[in-house]
């Protein structure tokens, strides 16, 4: 294996979990979706490595792709979009408790890009404009979506 | 509430275990990787052979030689980059 294939796959091996992690909470746990899409962000980061500019981190830049790679999928699945859900669907009829797989049912009914920015955010730690860079939108755009994506959970899980 | 909310949705995502994922990457990369060079060899065996019948016969010991010490300089800056 060449040098070069050996520390792209170090840096494969150090950040495939948290990319999955966060492209499986994108796909509403479609893990065989999200693992195509990390595929895909991984090999077009190793195409693209020599445009990376290096002004944010690598974290950063792999996110943005990964990013991108779940909006054209979802482009490309016009029929079935990725990211919304009716608010018919995933009707919990327990009373709402307070737990970690109560928010994941909450988040599924998010649009895709509350989803992405409370994760970021959240989970992820990033800061507001290090996550309007990655999901490439306006830092105000970005912090609508984490106020209007809290919201909706706060509401979804409050009795 | 406000709190607890703020406290599970800062919960780090679950760990994804890696099973091979890393690994069928690296394969692909590499797949690419042995592509292309054979892509490449070909595309420079295509068009010397293109060049070669507008060469004249004198002239071909001294292209076959800056053909060859072209490719052996290639050969060696890849090497380099791999090393």
């Amino acid at each position: 294996m060449s040098a070069d294939a050996e520390s792209f796959g170090r840096l494969v091996r150090e950040h495939q979990s948290r990319l999955r992690a966060f492209l499986r909470r994108l796909t509403r746990g479609d893990a065989a979706l999200a693992d195509d899409l990390a595929q895909e962000t991984f090999l077009e980061a190793h195409r693209k490595l020599a445009q990376f500019e290096g002004r944010g981190s690598f974290v950063s830049w792999l996110f943005g792709i990964a990013w991108s790679r779940f909006l054209m999928e979802r482009r490309r699945r016009k029929e079935e979009p990725l990211g919304e859900i009716e608010d018919t669907a995933f009707v919990d009829p327990r009373p709402a408790a307070e737990t970690r797989l109560d928010v994941e049912r909450g988040m599924a009914r998010l649009s895709a890009e509350e989803r992405a920015a409370l994760t970021l955010c959240y989970a992820l730690g990033y800061s507001h404009g290090e996550a309007a860079g990655i999901l490439d939108m306006p830092l105000g755009t970005v912090k609508s979506h984490v106020l209007r994506g809290r919201e909706k959970l706060k509401a979804m899980l409050e009795p | 509430m406000t709190d607890d909310l703020d406290i599970l949705l800062s919960e780090p995502l679950d760990d994804v275990a890696d099973d091979g994922f890393s690994a069928r990457i690296l394969a692909g990369i590499e797949r690419k990787a042995w592509w292309r060079e054979r892509v490449t060899m070909l595309a420079a065996a295509v068009a010397a052979a293109a060049v070669l019948p507008f060469v004249p016969a004198a002239e071909l010991g001294a292209v076959a030689f800056a053909a060859g010490a072209l490719t052996l300089t290639f050969a060696f800056e890849q090497r380099l980059r791999d090393a």
